[in-house]
């Protein structure tokens, strides 16, 4: 079952364009949006939310269409956006059980086992909180209506190692009891490395990989040869470093340039795994390099 | 659903109430009383009014767009949170005509039906303004065509408004009798026209160009 789907997504800005953007998440899939500064990962985000207007595209959640007509489909989903807004002079309680009111499955029960696990004050103004406690409000706010979508742009700006640690594990829990799928916006890949099932790498506002993400690392590989004379342009090559006879290859199709090589003659060809960090690094480098 | 963010308004920005309830008490007390709720009590307590109301609009109006973010995340329509946000704004310029009315009752010279002409009066110039000051602020934002013209024709013909009435008082002229009763009902059409212009305008903006909250 798809829980999310954008087609011909687009949103224009005067200096950005987002998309045209084309998605399918399907249920119970983690998936990870890796993107520089301005990507468009938090605008693909808030058109999704309906929080700005998008100029054109579909958007399908959990099976139904969201339009301005019907709010409805919003309960489907648990969001963290870039910066959330509370009652600051209320306390963090009060403006939970204001939000309370708006979903049918709003649970008591969720946001005290996760206020104190993240340990967080609900009696305290919210106004009197820091950066990562409002996060860790966000967080629960997201999490308390039990949405079969979150949706979270980088949730762990302001969180300390230790609640980022607790917001992974607590998102590993969800992910294993519930048919939850997940769109994690991360700068940090190795902090969705372990959680999401493929990534998604978004440049200028154009997804350029959507893959699984061990699908990737059979893929992308760094191969080192040696080779003593003249080498022409190495199929599936991103980017290569040459020390004398040494060689470096940064390739998005290992076989296929192993197969090259080994044909070309070159001595000692070995294949090693890059992290995915380096992956989508190269990835988003590379796109740079077409572009210019 | 409407009723519910209305609520949630009011609770998270009792501030907002509590600190405009203050300013138009002290200035109900500094300028009405002491001219004997007169014609130029009124008319600085129709330039006050709105100021202050004006001030506070724009002042907390980046606080406003933050709570506009809030609030599109949550599972209503867009429409929905602008009417609630309409209907709390309006409950916010209840205060300050409430005061008005308070004060009206309080003095011997008036008699009710007088006070609750007053009441409709400056509640409806009051929203009328906010409305022109609303969409004038949200003009600059919106790829809308001749928007500088948008922009200042309401701002202007609500100043010309607010001109008119206090010269018209002194020269029982336009808006008033012979015998300095005013044309209730001219006034009245002029106000309904202008709101119900303005907020269809703002409604139409809102609902037609781009982002929709204040983003």
């Amino acid at each position: 079952m798809t829980m999310l789907e954008l087609t011909n997504l687009c949103k224009t800005y005067k200096e950005f364009s987002l998309g045209p953007v084309d998605l399918k998440l399907e249920a119970g899939t983690a998936h990870g949006l890796i993107g520089a500064n301005g990507a468009g990962k938090s605008t693909m985000f808030r058109c999704i939310m309906g929080v700005v207007r998008r100029d054109q595209g579909l958007i399908k959640v959990n099976g139904n269409y969201a339009d301005q007509s019907s709010g409805g489909w919003k309960q489907s989903i648990g969001y963290v956006g870039d910066y959330t807004a509370f009652y600051d002079h209320l306390p963090a309680a009060k403006n939970l059980q204001m939000l309370s009111a708006y979903y049918e499955n709003w649970s008591n029960e969720v946001v005290q086992t996760l206020a104190s696990r993240f340990d967080l004050n609900l009696s305290q103004q919210v106004k009197n909180y820091s950066t990562g406690q409002r996060t860790k409000l966000a967080i629960i706010c997201a999490l308390a209506h039990k949405p079969p979508l979150l949706l979270l742009d980088e949730p762990s700006i302001g969180l300390d190692p230790v609640s980022r640690d607790l917001l992974m594990e607590i998102l590993f829990e969800e992910m294993q009891k519930e048919d939850l799928t997940l769109l994690y916006s991360t700068h940090h890949v190795s902090e969705i490395e372990q959680l999401a099932d493929r990534l998604i790498v978004i440049d200028q506002g154009r997804i350029l990989r959507h893959e699984d993400k061990e699908h990737l690392a059979a893929n992308w590989r760094k191969i080192t040869f040696r080779y003593d004379g003249e080498l022409g342009e190495i199929p599936n090559q991103v980017s290569v470093k040459i020390q004398g006879t040494e060689f470096e290859v940064i390739s998005n199709n290992c076989q296929s340039t192993i197969w090259y090589l080994e044909k070309l003659g070159a001595e000692s060809v070995q294949s090693n795994r890059i992290s995915t960090e380096q992956i989508c690094v190269q990835i988003l480098k590379h796109q740079v390099r077409r572009t210019s | 659903m409407i009723i519910q963010i209305v609520k949630m308004e009011i609770m998270g920005n009792l501030e907002i109430f509590t600190g405009l309830l203050a300013m138009h008490l002290i200035g109900l007390f500094i300028f009405t009383f002491p001219l004997e709720f007169t014609e130029l009590g009124i008319v600085i307590a129709t330039t006050i009014l709105p100021g202050s109301v004006a001030g506070l609009y724009v002042f907390s109006r980046t606080k406003k767009e933050r709570r506009s973010r809030f609030l599109s995340q949550l599972p209503v329509t867009p429409q929905q949170i602008v009417i609630a946000e309409w209907i709390f704004i309006s409950l916010i310029i209840a205060l300050p005509c409430s005061v008005l009315f308070l004060a009206g009752l309080m003095h011997p010279a008036y008699t009710l039906w007088e006070v609750t002409r007053l009441f409709i009066i400056f509640y409806c110039a009051l929203i009328s303004f906010l409305a022109a000051l609303s969409i004038a602020m949200d003009i600059p934002k919106l790829p809308v065509p001749y928007s500088p013209i948008i922009m200042f024709l309401w701002l202007f013909l609500i100043t010309i408004y607010a001109l008119l009435l206090p010269i018209s008082m002194d020269t029982r002229e336009f808006l008033f009798t012979s015998d300095r009763q005013p044309y209730w009902s001219l006034i009245l059409t002029f106000y309904g026209i202008i709101g119900v212009t303005l907020l269809t305008a703002k409604y139409w903006l809102h609902g037609k160009v781009d982002d929709y909250l204040g983003n």
